[in-house]
Parts: structure tokens; sequence; C-alpha cells
């Protein structure tokens, strides 16, 4: 994969400007798992900051300046709902999945898994 | 004393009570924050929501304070003086936060759109250039003409900067006024018909391939460059008429070493509010055409069909102009005889041709030259389509 633009290190990492093509394509794949990634985890109520803790804990990190403007889309599409609860000491914003929520995650799971399963046999007949 | 003393250990008592108690509420509220980071986190915050529309700013620095007080408090608990700095810078620039709250694409033409726009703008901006030069050069030389004579040098030298000049400044006004134009044409049908839903009702046409079409015959296809010469010249004559009619005039020197340059007006400029109407409405419909030509860009029955009516409408408004009207100067004859007083052999010449009923044959040769024109194209047109266009007549 030596081009003459970037080179390779001896140990297969990629630097300068193909570490930079590497870095946009990881964006982009992590791009399309993170609604599915965000909606797993909100069956119950949860706050932005204890999704970004409980998400970075399973192995599956997500920026908080992501996070929130996302939490806050799938709200306006219908799939989120959220709530203030300021009977704490600081007012926190719980979101949890709406029906919709709950049908739309159901779907994208089984979609998720097809998808998963033809990437493995793809990726092992290599 | 111990009355008092114990009393007042009492209210001793109460204000440390109350002073514990206030600040484990402060500490319990995660809210560990020095005057100082309150002040960062909430310029921070203010340099997000106001990139956001009004109605989101109150929600949304709620939501901040809750996060970044989470987070503060996540990363106070290892370090110790400017975790506040680690956490803004954490959470990045301001104006890239509030960009991801924006969920619609903050451009002025989407890309739904954006090729067509190119597509009409270049084409736009070509004709116009090309007609707003072509118009400064030949104003440039009426105005050279039109004054006193200084010798052929001077004339020249002074016709070519003022057009140079002109031209450069009027080009770069008009087009600056035409890219503004359509973009704000552009931006605000996107916008309406975004708003109206037009798109969806139209989005949700299933396309089958049975909408395919044969690729066209070579000879189907309509020149763009023929379009674009037929436009430029429409907008050019058209700018004439309206602008300077004064523009069609003999120019007739006269006196010692042709020193004196009269102009003579061709057209009837008394009358030129009758005419100039017709002679608008005439040239607006073949630049209707032509511009159709240009979008289809392949001859069809939609074409044809297009170029038959704007011919018809151009031969008669023709007619109407040259036969029915009193297009010509009526004075010509008589500023031409004055020339011709002066000793000019050219007006002479004129006048004598004029004489003796030729202004209604020079009427009728240009008449026939138009209609021959016109049928000339619909002859081509109504060929084309039929020979190798007709798969095309349903585009």
């Amino acid at each position: 994969m030596a081009s003459d633009k970037g080179e390779v290190a001896k140990g297969g990492m990629p630097v300068g400007e193909e570490r930079d093509l590497l870095d946009g394509l990881l964006l982009e794949l992590r791009r399309g798992t993170i609604v599915l990634s965000v909606l797993s985890q909100m069956k119950e109520p949860r706050y932005g900051y204890a999704l970004v803790q409980g998400l970075e804990e399973k192995g599956v990190p997500i920026d908080p300046n992501t996070l929130y403007p996302l939490l806050r889309r799938l709200e306006k599409q219908g799939l989120l709902q959220s709530e203030w609860e300021t009977s704490g000491s600081k007012p926190r914003k719980y979101y949890r999945r709406t029906e919709l929520g709950n049908q739309i995650f159901n779907e994208l799971r089984i979609q998720w898994e097809h998808m998963a399963a033809g990437m493995k046999q793809l990726l092992e007949s290599e | 004393m111990g009355a008092y003393g114990s009393r007042y250990e009492a209210i001793v008592g109460i204000g440390i009570e109350l002073f514990q108690l206030l600040m484990t509420a402060y500490v319990d509220g995660g809210e560990i924050m020095t005057q100082k980071d309150q002040e960062w986190m909430e310029q921070y915050i203010y340099q997000v929501v106001r990139r956001l529309p009004k109605e989101q700013r109150e929600e949304v620095s709620m939501e901040l304070r809750e996060l970044i007080s989470d987070m503060l408090e996540q990363s106070g608990s290892s370090e110790s003086d400017c975790s506040m700095e680690k956490v803004l810078s954490e959470l990045g620039d301001p104006a890239e936060f509030a960009k991801r709250y924006r969920d619609d694409a903050h451009c002025l033409i989407g890309p739904e759109y954006y090729d067509t726009y190119l597509w009409f703008m270049k084409i736009v901006l070509l004709c116009t250039l090309i007609s707003t030069f072509v118009m400064s050069l030949l104003e440039g030389i009426h105005h050279v003409v039109g004054s006193e004579g200084e010798g052929y040098v001077g004339i020249v030298v002074r016709t070519f900067v003022s057009c140079l000049v002109n031209g450069i400044t009027n080009c770069a006004i008009s087009c600056i006024s035409v890219f503004g134009g359509i973009t704000i044409v552009f931006a605000v049908l996107e916008r309406q018909v975004k708003k109206n839903g037009l798109r969806d009702g139209l989005g949700k046409k299933v396309w089958t391939p049975g909408e395919l079409t044969s690729i066209p015959h070579k000879k189907a296809m309509i020149d763009r460059g023929d379009c674009i010469v037929g436009i430029v010249f429409i907008v050019i004559f058209c700018m004439l008429l309206i602008m300077s009619p004064n523009a069609f005039s003999a120019i007739v020197r006269s006196g010692a070493n042709d020193k004196d340059v009269t102009l003579v007006p061709i057209l009837n400029l008394m009358q030129w509010n009758r005419i100039l109407p017709l002679f608008v409405i005439g040239l607006l419909v073949g630049l209707a055409d032509e511009v159709f030509k240009l979008i289809v860009g392949i001859y069809c029955y939609k074409v044809m069909i297009s170029c038959i009516i704007s011919g018809f409408i151009q031969i008669i408004l023709g007619s109407v102009i040259l036969k029915v009207l009193p297009f010509w100067n009526p004075d010509f004859m008589i500023q031409m005889e004055l020339q011709a007083m002066k000793g000019n052999t050219g007006a002479e010449f004129i006048k004598e041709w004029l004489s003796g009923g030729n202004v209604s044959i020079m009427s009728n040769v240009i008449l026939a030259f138009i209609i021959l024109c016109t049928l000339e194209e619909i002859g081509v047109t109504v060929y084309k389509t039929i020979r190798y266009g007709e798969k095309y007549s349903f585009l």
C-alpha cells in the first residue's frame, strides 16, 4: 500500500497523510454505529454524562460534543424523550427511548446483526 | 452570663451548621468551582449558544452546565488546579460544538440544487459578460464618434481607452449583480421548496427503468454554443434598443476634411414608445425559445413546437413593426438632404437611393430576411426532430 505521498512505517502503522486518511475512514465507520449504540443504552432513563461514561466503559467511546447534539436530534426525531430532573442537587436532563424508539432500535439491531454476520464472512474469506 | 454564653454558643453553632449545610450543598452540587471556573464555563457556553437559534439557547445552556460540571467533577477528583481548562479543551472549539447542534446543513445553495445552480450561473454570467462588454464597446464608439473630431489617432486612442475602462467596470458591476441575483433566487426557491414539501411530492415518484431513454443521436443534440450566441445577440440587441436607439444612426461627415460628424437616426424615435414594446416582446419570445432549447438540449417535439410558435410570433411582430408602424425616421430624408447640401456625397447618394419608394423596398427586404431566417430555423428544427430527435419527445 506504499504510495509516493505517504510512507508506511515498519510496524505497519501509517504516518502522515495515510494516518489522516485512516482517521477519516475510521470516523466514518464509527459514525454509522453511533445512533445504534446510543439507542441501545436508553431503555432506562439516563443523563448525558452517565451515558458518556457507560459507553466508554464498554469500549465504545463517544465524545460529549458529539453525544449531546445527537441526543437532541434523536429527541426531535421522536426516538427519545427527555425530562428535566430538578429534585436533585442540580438539574439533570434524563433521556429514555420512546415507543417509536423501541421499535426502531429493535429493527436496527436486527439489521446490525445481519450486517455484522455478513461482514464477518467477508473478512474471514479475505 | 451563663445564659448569654449558651445563647451565644447556640447562635454560633447554628451559624456554623448553616455554613456547613451550605457548603455541603455546594459541594454536593458538584460545583467545586472557583469563581474563575464559573466565569470560564459561562463564557464557553455563551460561545456555543450564541451560534444557535434563539429558542434552543436556554435549554442547551442548561445541558452544557450539567455536562461541564459533571466532567469537572470527574476530572477534579484526580487532578487539582487547571481541571476546568482541561474539561473545556476536551470539549473543543465552541464553534465546532455549535455546528453539531445545528442539524440543518448551513449552506446557501444545498447540494441538491448546486449543480443546476452552477450550470445556470456559468451560462448567465457568460451571456452577461459578453453582452455587457459589447454594449460598452458600442456605446464607447458611439460616444467618441458623436463628439467633436480631433484627428483620427486621437479618436481611436480615446475610443479604445474609454471602451476598455467602461467595458471592464460595467462587466464587473453587472456580473456581481447577476451573481447576487441568481444566488438569491436559488436560495429563496430552495427554501420555499423545502418549506412547502414540494420536493417530497416529487421525490415519491418511483423511478422505473422504463424511464430510460436511448442515448441521443449526436445530431439530435442542440449545440449549446449556438444557443449562447443567440442569447447574447438577443440581449445586446434588446439593450441597444432600450437604452440607446440612437446607436442605429447614419454617421455623416461633412465640412472641410470631414470634420463635422452628424448622427442621423434611422429609426423613428418620435414613435419609439409604440415601437419598442413590440420589438422587445419579439426579442423576449426569441430569448425564451433559446433558453428552452439550452435547457432541453435535444431536438424533440417540445423544442420543435416552441421553435415554431416563437418563429411565427416573431414573423407577425416583425411585419407589424416594419409594415404597420411608422418604423423609419420620417425626417431621415430631410436631414440627408441637408447634409447633401453641405456637400456630402454619401448623403447625396443615400438620398437619391431612398427617394422613389425605396423605403418600403427596404422594409420588405428586411422583413423577407427575417422571415427567411425564421423559416430556415424552423425547417432545421423540424428536420432534426423528425430525423433524429423523435425518440426523445417525451423528455
